[in-house]
């Protein structure tokens, strides 16, 4: 017995070390972030961090209670309009409001409609709950420009950000502190919420809500509660975009954003606590940089999420923590060359796909097309003029599609061997 | 040999799935502190009979009283907190959570926690003492940390009815505690039974007779949906009935 516990300090006094020294730096990457980069990046940085909170708290409702909702962009966009409209009271003076403290209103207003919505939408599971949360956000999405004093009809509303304390917050600096600070402790927050009884209920409901009742809880009662917790900190992250965006709309409403929370969780792995955060950072950023070089973006991104849900359904966070677990880091040399093969089979695979993809979005789009003197049809991508009746153009992204497939395929057989046997030792030793 | 009201009482109670009646006029009554066994042939209709008591549906006709209350058609919550607590035949544990976390849910309850966003659960006091009991007295004391979905299907059950025991209820309802197990395990599970709820009302349904004969001190016979026979194990030995309907093949 002594000697077992001896053993699993030794062994796990060191994982929470370096846990918490990824944490600090972290940290401090994002404190000190905004001096290195360009305005434009920062601004970037300030919406992938509003991302990050959407997903994260998004996901205390899928990940803990096993019940998805179709609906978030409601909480979110409550969360907008009522900070918005808390902005626009402080810009009248007659109430002293500190701009940094108005999130709060964003927080609250998630509150209550997760109050209605929680009510109902937790009547039922499965595919009904998410159909109710889904009802939910879309009678909000149809009724919203019609109220024209609480969303602003179509136009929408906007507010201006006061200045406080010497802070001007006219600068993207500025906003992007205020919005590092209430992220970083809204993320704390729903850590802690995890290990509270309610967030440990949240995980026996989603492992088996029955057997949770015959241990006298009242099931329904639990589920709402959780619902609220995610609706509130949902609303929070809304509060904080008002914030950054200076207005909102009632397109915020649209199906569409509640379904990228989704998207956004499930690549960078659903069943993990930091999974969503990654997920919307990287899809933010990606989105953000790719806006700039294609029109196309939605079509990748729409094609990543099927791919990772068809073959990575753990996301990119639960294969990094299974794969840590299971690889024996001495063994990384012989691994090598098959990560490297399915390094490259992506890079060729992706590479083959795009080029197809973007291809024939030129051929489809009119000024993009050519008709030479000869009447071949060609166009330009990546440097290079591509003619439209060339063999070589055809079988170059083919080739590459399919050379890319069978180096990912090769790669990553071998790696999972690799993983399994590591499983074999482990339970071994 | 009955002193009073008994603790559980069924009366006439009958149960039909559309226009299938399972359960047609039973009558059972359960005293404080015997070790009473429900036994009878496949589809006689004892799932049925448990899952009515614990609450997850409600009789078409009859009544349940529990410590002389009302207890046919109140939701399992409300079953559970009149005192009376159930084990699954089916292993019902929360698979993401540990094993000490799972008596954690099971107990918080008893100690106002239950939707506390306050604290952290693994710091308090009372509910770890509890959970840490049980525990040990399901024998599991070695595989605290280990996700209950990892642990072998002995000890999934050992678990199963430690989360039973865990309401501190006045009658526990036990659903098939050693199926699928060997005879090693079985005989385990009797023994852990025999420990953990000395003291307690048990309502148990089993289908191996070495078990039944071995823990109860009283039996109660379900053929097509109603009780034909009650008493203790030697009674229903003995009883003609019961021979022709059901121990008949077993007997001989």
């Amino acid at each position: 017995m002594s000697t077992a516990m001896a053993s699993s300090t030794r062994i796990r006094a060191p994982t929470i070390h370096w846990s918490l020294v990824v944490l600090l730096l972290t940290v401090l990457a994002l404190v000190t972030l905004p001096t290195f980069l360009p305005h434009r990046a920062i601004a970037t940085a300030t919406q992938m961090q509003i991302a990050a909170l959407f997903a994260l708290a998004f996901n205390i409702l899928w990940r803990q209670t096993r019940l998805l909702s179709f609906g978030h962009a409601a909480f979110f966009g409550i969360g907008m309009f009522a900070t918005v409209h808390i902005m626009r009271t402080a810009a009248g003076g007659t109430v002293f409001l500190p701009l940094p403290l108005l999130p709060i209103f964003g927080l609250m207003a998630g509150l209550v409609l997760g109050v209605i919505v929680g009510f109902f939408a937790t009547a039922r599971t499965g595919t009904y709950f998410a159909m109710i949360t889904l009802a939910f956000a879309e009678i909000i999405h149809q009724l919203s420009p019609q109220w024209q004093g609480a969303f602003g009809g179509e136009s929408g509303l906007s507010a201006m950000r006061i200045a406080w304390a010497g802070l001007s917050f006219g600068s993207d600096k500025e906003v992007y502190y205020l919005v590092l600070a209430w992220s970083l402790a809204a993320i704390a927050g729903i850590h802690y919420f995890t290990l509270t009884p309610l967030g440990r209920l949240a995980f026996a409901l989603g492992d088996n809500e029955q057997r949770v009742r015959f241990l006298g809880y009242n099931a329904r009662l639990a589920k709402t509660l959780v619902f609220i917790v995610s609706a509130m900190f949902t609303g929070l992250a809304g509060g904080l975009l008002a914030i950054a965006n200076e207005n909102v709309d009632h397109t915020i409403f649209r199906a569409s954003l509640s379904g990228q929370v989704v998207v956004h969780t499930f690549i960078g792995g659903a069943g993990t606590f930091l999974g969503p955060i990654v997920g919307a950072a990287a899809m933010t950023m990606f989105g953000s940089l790719a806006a700039d070089l294609t029109r196309l973006w939605v079509l990748y991104q729409g094609l990543l999420f099927i791919v990772m849900v068809m073959y990575l359904p753990q996301g990119i966070v639960g294969l990094a923590t299974d794969r840590a677990a299971h690889w024996r880091w001495r063994e990384l040399g012989s691994l090598l060359p098959s990560l490297l093969a399915v390094l490259a089979g992506i890079i060729l695979l992706v590479a083959g796909i795009v080029f197809i993809a973007e291809f024939l979005a030129a051929l489809t789009t009119n000024p993009f097309a050519r008709r030479t003197d000869s009447g071949a049809v060609s166009v330009a991508l990546f440097g290079a003029t591509w003619d439209r009746a060339a063999l070589t153009t055809w079988l170059l992204p083919v080739c590459s599609v399919a050379g890319g497939l069978i180096l990912t395929r090769l790669g990553a057989r071998r790696l999972s061997h690799a993983a399994s046997a590591g499983v074999q030792q482990t339970a071994h030793g | 040999m009955i002193a009073g009201e008994p603790l559980l009482e069924l009366r006439n109670v009958h149960k039909s799935f559309g226009q299938v009646e399972i359960i047609c006029g039973a009558n059972l009554s359960v005293c404080a502190g015997e070790r009473h066994g429900l036994i009878g042939p496949n589809g006689a209709g004892k799932s049925t009979l448990f899952n009515m008591i614990s609450g997850l549906f409600g009789p078409s006709r009859g009544e349940i009283k529990f410590t002389g209350t009302r207890i046919d058609g109140l939701t399992p919550e409300r079953i559970n907190r009149l005192g009376l607590g159930r084990s699954f035949q089916i292993t019902s544990v929360f698979p993401r959570l540990s094993a000490l976390e799972n008596l954690r849910i099971a107990v918080m309850p008893r100690f106002g926690v239950r939707s506390s966003v306050l604290c952290r659960l693994s710091r308090h006091k009372g509910v770890n003492a509890r959970a840490e009991e049980l525990l040990h007295a399901v024998r599991l004391g070695v595989r605290r940390e280990v996700p209950a979905g990892e642990l072998p299907y002995s000890e999934q059950r050992a678990l199963e009815i430690a989360l039973a025991l865990a309401s501190d209820p006045s009658l526990i309802l036990l659903d098939e505690p050693t199926s699928g197990m060997s005879r090693e395990e079985a005989v385990h599970v009797v023994e852990l039974i025999r420990q953990v709820a000395a003291e307690r009302t048990l309502l148990i349904v089993e289908h191996d007779m070495d078990v039944v004969f071995q823990l109860c001190d009283r039996l109660s016979v379900l053929v097509d949906g109603k009780v034909i026979a009650s008493g203790g194990p030697e009674d229903i030995r003995a009883n003609s009935a019961v021979r022709e309907a059901y121990l008949g093949s077993l007997a001989a």
